[in-house]
This record gives structure tokens, sequence and C-alpha cells, in this order.
């Protein structure tokens, strides 16, 4: 559990496997997104200045801050 | 009178859908949220009256935003006959994630599958049938942009005959036992028994509100009974069911013929979020804007809308009263009172325009939200998130909708921090002001003087950002998470009819508010106290205003009553400065205001003292309309005192500096 969102480079594609609790906000709206557990994301983008990042869930593309990522651990595919 | 919400994600259509039910002309761009407040518009249909109320995208019932908190309530509280829910047909999965919800409220909902024309360009297609069948609800193809199926949505809409959703999304998994008990004690709605296994605070507050004790600790026992089933937390344990649902709903539904084709979207994207490339596209793209509006086609549109209102118009006014021979008070009211007051602002109008164009453009493309994605990181370290760029973009054209839109942001601090700001970005009407001024006192760099206060304006933000982070507005920047959504083409229709709109707005604006003022501007510098016409506007009501005041701004290189009383008319509306200035300074009878008040400027005003005075201009308070917002936005007198006194005394020091540091140079 310990490779997170920000673990990825450009074009990798991980399953989600848990959201922290750390804060629920977070955890509320990523799930509200689409971020559950099994989701496939990948990782699109990297803001030109090092944050946020961009990824692809569900279809579309989403854009959060590294602070957020860290808060999804996921398992490289 | 039938009562319909259209409810659906952001940039789903909704607004553009309204549009066509109630033939109104909205805001509506591609962007996230672009509605920011509910909107009621009426239509009658085959003798039906029917209400339509289009409410703020939202992802979901569990309200983070504002915006979200706006729809979930008017859901429950108001109760609307029927729900519109607007599904975009490109993005089913997240958008059936709200639609999901949204059954389980005990409202009826029709289901508006909207953008069915992209999706079949695209070579997929949707099996309705199956997707009404899965949904329990009625679901209609249709494209609110090319104007497909939209009678076939309203005569189902007044037919009323659509079925209340019986089933939840959730009814097949395992989950559903513990659904079920809460909703036979609680005898709620299914979704607020999800909430109360998801231990949301505003389901608890609900339910006690209206339950006794004994029936609340029966609903603790189910949902602890599901905790210790599931042994994770139960939000995650909801979320995903529901969206493991879907996906195999959308997998019945849809068909595709490629999943992994590049789109359109992600080529755009390759150069213009390029890791490089998108700062210098980004700076070059707003660079342009101002080129195009302050440059050479810029400024001959306003040369042209000035000799109109100068040659043509005023000509004609005073021509016509002499040959009335009106008596020359009247006559004075409308060749030095009226004509100058509002035709000066009239003059703008093209200007503004162009700029309203650029920003209607990059709305409505898709490029405001890669804008926010590049130029988060920055804005952050001001204690701003990425999402308040595009409100502080919009303050460029006006600062009303752009506080407004700073709605879109989730935390209050990170609102309070916006509200503040965003008045330091130039709107267009103080636009006016320094093109009149650079033009006089700096003829061969007025593009760049003005460019220098636009910069000035972003300047004293950021350094105001760092300021209040570390003092009154002190936390944490908020989440950023926001949906990047695909590029569109601006609809050349949805361009012409906002333009026309802001064009009505200002128009009604000038016969108005800035009617008025000149008018009532006219009077006070006409009269003397005692109410008798004065032609020497030294012994004016307003010469007397503007001589006690003006010693305050004399460190700041304009203590003069003239330009202190025009400061004061700005608070009506930041039109009114170059109007009061325009009046007050062309006293003689004229048939050339626009040269008379370049003479009378460049002999009151130094090089040093129109730029202070420009600068002062750009910093404080934008005008009334702002201050209303304001106060309604911040729901907090001492919060609009604070952003007042703030933008005042900012104002004050720093056109005290760039006085201060042109004398050095002029």
């Amino acid at each position: 559990m310990d490779i997170t969102l920000n673990d990825l480079s450009i074009g990798e594609k991980c399953i989600v496997l848990d959201l922290s609790t750390d804060n629920l906000a977070i955890r509320r709206r990523l799930l509200d997104m689409g971020i559950t557990k099994n989701a496939e994301i990948t990782l699109q983008k990297i803001a030109p200045l090092g944050d946020p990042i961009e990824i692809k869930v569900r279809g579309y593309s989403l854009s959060i801050r590294k602070s957020e990522a860290k808060e999804v651990y996921v398992e490289k595919i | 009178m039938m009562k319909v919400a259209l409810v659906g994600n952001p940039n789903s259509g909704k607004t553009t859908l309204y549009n066509k039910l109630t033939k109104s002309r909205s805001r509506v761009g591609n962007w996230a949220g672009v509605t920011v407040e509910r909107k009621d518009g009426k239509f009658h249909y085959k003798n039906h009256l029917v209400n339509v109320t289009d409410l703020p995208g939202i992802y979901s019932l569990s309200p983070y935003s504002q915006e979200e908190v706006i729809s979930r309530n008017f859901i429950f509280d108001e109760r609307p006959d029927v729900i519109v829910n607007i599904v975009d047909a490109t993005n089913l999965e997240r958008n059936l994630y709200l639609t999901s919800q949204l059954l389980e409220t005990n409202t009826k909902v029709i289901v508006a599958l909207n953008m069915i024309d992209v999706l079949e360009e695209s070579k997929k297609h949707i099996d309705v049938k199956e997707l009404e069948k899965s949904l329990g609800c009625k679901v209609i193809p249709i494209s609110a942009s090319k104007n497909i199926n939209i009678t076939v949505l309203i005569d189902e809409i007044v037919s009323g005959d659509y079925p209340m959703p019986a089933s939840s999304i959730l009814e097949s998994s395992y989950l559903y036992k513990y659904i079920a008990e809460i909703n036979y004690i609680t005898n709620f709605d299914t979704l607020i028994s999800t909430k109360l296994l998801e231990d949301d605070i505003e389901a608890q507050k609900f339910v006690k509100k209206r339950l006794d004790e004994d029936t609340v600790d029966n609903i603790n026992e189910v949902v602890q009974n599901a905790k210790n089933y599931f042994k994770e937390p139960m939000d995650m344990v909801i979320a995903d069911e529901r969206y493991k649902n879907i996906v195999s709903l959308c997998k019945k539904v849809l068909t595709v013929d490629d999943t992994n084709k590049e789109t359109i979207t992600d080529k755009v994207d390759k150069i213009l979020t390029h890791k490089f490339f998108a700062i210098p596209i980004f700076l070059l793209c707003m660079y342009l804007v101002f080129a195009v509006t302050f440059g050479p086609i810029g400024t001959f549109l306003l040369e042209s809308a000035e000799y109109l209102v100068d040659d043509v118009i005023l000509t004609f006014v005073e021509n016509t009263l002499n040959a009335l021979n009106a008596s020359d008070w009247v006559i004075s009211l409308f060749t030095e009172g009226i004509i100058p007051g509002v035709g000066m602002i009239l003059t703008f109008l093209p200007q503004i325009l162009i700029l309203f164009l650029f920003l209607t453009i990059l709305e409505d493309s898709g490029y405001m939200a890669r804008a926010a994605f590049i130029m988060d990181n920055f804005l952050r370290r001001f204690g701003l998130s990425g999402k308040a760029f595009v409100p502080m973009l919009m303050g460029f054209g006006c600062t009303v909708p752009a506080i407004m839109a700073t709605r879109t942001l989730e935390s209050e601090r990170d609102r309070r921090l916006a509200i503040i700001l965003t008045p330091f970005m130039s709107c267009g009407a103080r636009l006016q002001v320094y093109i009149v001024f650079a033009a006089i006192f700096f003829p061969n760099n007025t593009s760049f003087v003005v460019f220098s206060l636009y910069i000035l304006g972003i300047i004293v933000a950021i350094l105001s950002g760092l300021l209040l982070k570390v003092t009154v507005l002190k936390g944490e920047v908020e989440t950023f998470i926001m949906e990047l959504p695909p590029y569109r083409m601006p609809s050349f229709k949805n361009l012409v009819l906002n333009l026309w709109d802001k064009a009505k707005g200002f128009i009604y604006k000038a016969g108005t508010i800035l009617l008025v003022a000149a008018i009532f501007i006219w009077v006070l510098q006409r009269f003397t106290f005692d109410f008798t016409m004065t032609s020497s506007a030294d012994e004016s009501i307003l010469a007397s205003i503007g001589k006690f005041i003006a010693p305050v701004f004399t460190p700041l290189g304009f203590g003069e009553w003239r330009a202190t009383v025009s400061l004061l008319t700005g608070l009506i509306a930041k039109e009114a400065v170059i109007s009061s200035l325009s009046i007050l300074y062309t006293a003689t009878e004229s048939l050339d205001a626009t040269k008379e008040l370049t003479i009378a400027l460049s002999q009151n005003f130094t090089r040093a003292s129109s730029l202070s005075y420009m600068t002062f201009v750009l910093l404080y308070t934008p005008c009334v309309v702002a201050f209303a917002t304001t106060k309604r936005e911040m729901a907090s007198w001492k919060w609009t005192m604070f952003t007042v006194g703030y933008q005042t005394v900012v104002a004050y020091i720093f056109s005290f500096i760039v006085y201060e540091i042109s004398l050095l140079f002029f």
C-alpha cells in the first residue's frame, strides 16, 4: 500500500486500491469523481510548473494536485 | 404550474438546454460552473405553464461547494414535479453517478441524454431502450446545441406520464439489505439511507430533527452492522458499488468501436498543456487578446464611435434644439450634461465587446480550464487556487460576474481571498479612463501604459494575496479537483448572443444609472447652494464638495476638485469618471467635447499626476454594484467593509508611490 498516484510516470496505468482517510473532504470528492476501488487511472500529464497532474479516469480527464494524488493508493498495471 | 428542475454535471449542457426551453439567453460556457446561482424561467406549451429552474452543475448530491448545496437544497426543500437530469452521453459513466443518486430521492426523473450528435460522430452508440429499462425512468436522447429532440423532451415533460423511479442502482448488491432496513425504519428516501450509512453529518442532522431517539438508535445499529460486515469505510463501499453497477450498465448499453483512440482533445492538449510550450502559449494568448482589443483594431473602432457621438449626434442635437428655440438650460442639459456623459460611455462599447468576445471564446472552447491547470501552482503561492484564475480573468471584463464566479471555489477562505483580490483585475469600465489619459499624456506609448496598469493590478493582487495569506486569511489552500472538459468549437450563435447580451446590458446601464448620474452631476455643477443657475462651475454645489475633499488627494498629485468629484461619481460606475470629467471640464459651449476634454486635462494634469490618477482608478472600490455583490457573496458586513477599506488604502498608497516615482522621471 505504499505506491500512490504520485509514483506513476506519464502514460502509466494503475488500479486504485484504497483512499487515505486523512482528509475526508478530499476523499469524498475523489470518490464522487469516480476514483473508487478498482478504478483504472492513467497519468496523462504533469502541469508545466510541476503541479497539478492530469489523469484519465472513467473516460474523462481530471486535474488534481499532488497533495491530493498522494491520498490515492494504487497498484501499477 | 409545473415545477421542473434541471440537474446535471457541470459542463453537461444544462444552460444550453435551459435557454432552448425558456428561449432566454443565459451565459453558456465550456467551463465547469457557469451557472453560479439557480435561474428560473417559464414557458408555455400546449396549455401548460412550466417553470424551469436551472441549477448549478454538480457531480453528486454530497455537497462540498456552495453550488452543490444550492442544488441539493432545492431538490429536498422545493420538491420539483420532475427533475430533468441532463446526462452527457459522451461521458456516461461519471454522469450516471449523479443520476443514480437522483433516482433515489423519491422524485420523478427524466434523463435527457445530451450531446447525442457528438456521440454518434465518434462512432459510439447508446441503446436508449435498454438504458430506460435499467434505470427505470424515461430517457430521451437530445442535442441541446443542435436542437435535436427538444420538442420530444418538452412533450414528455408536460405529459406528466412517467413513473416514480422505483429501483435503486444499488438494489442488486448485498449492501442494499442494510439500505432497505434503514428505509423501513425511517420511511425516508433511499438516498438519505445511503448517506446515513456513510455517517454524513447533514443526513444525521436531518434524521435527528424528525425522528425520536429510539428510532435513531435503531438506525445506528443497522449502520454498525453494515460497518462490521464490510470492514471498510462505508463511503468507499457505496461509491464503489454505485460505480460497479454503472460500469456493468454502460457495458450493456454502450457500443464503442475503439476505446483507445486518441481524441482531438488529447491531440490539442499535447501542445496547449505541453511541458515547455504551455506557458508561452498562454502568455501569447493573453497578449493577443490585449493587442487586438487595445491595438489598431480597437482604436479604430473607438475613434469611429467617437466621431459618431461628437461630430454627428452632438451637432445634430444642438442644431435641432436651436431650431426649436429651446431655452438655454435645455440646450445645456443635453450638450453639456447628457451627451458628453452618456455618449462618451457608448464610444467605449466596441472595445469592451471585443474583450468580452475573447473571454467568451476562451471559456466556450474549454481553454479556461487548461489555464487554471497551468496556473494553479503559480497561484497557490499567493494563497489562491487555479480555479480562482477564471474569476480573475473574468474580472478583466466586469468585476460583478467575476465575484459571483468565485462560488466555484470550495472553501470559504479561498472565496474570501478571491473576492478581495478580483477587483484589482482592471475591469472594462476602468479601461476607458486609461485610454483617455494615456492618449493625452503618453501618445506614443498608449498601449504600453495601459498594459502596465493591468500588470500593476495583477502585481497588487499578488502582493495582497501574500499579505492576506499570512495575516487575516490564514489557512491551507483547499482542493483542486477539477474536470478538464473536451475542447469544443465555440458556437457562432452563442458568441453573438453573448455579445448582444453584454451590449444590451451596457446600453441599459448607459441609459439608466449613467443617465441619472449625468443629469445629477449636471445639476450639481450648474446650480449653487441656493438653487440659482450659475455659469461659473467654480461656484456650484459640486465645486464646494470637491474643494472640501480635494486636499486629501494633494499628496497624490491631483488635489483638484474636478478630479476629486469624478472619483466620487466613479463609485456609481467607473464609466462615470470619464463622463464626469467630460462634463466638468467642458463648461463652455462646444461642438467637440473630446478635443476640449483633451485640452482641459492636459492643462490640469501632469504626466506624473495622470499616472497616479489612473493608478487610483485602477485600485479603489470598483462601483456600487460590485460593492453590493461583494456584500451578498461574503454574507458579512465585516468582510465587506474590510474589502472596501483595504481597496481604498491600497489605492491611496500605490497612487502615492506611483506619483513620487513618476516625479523622478517626468
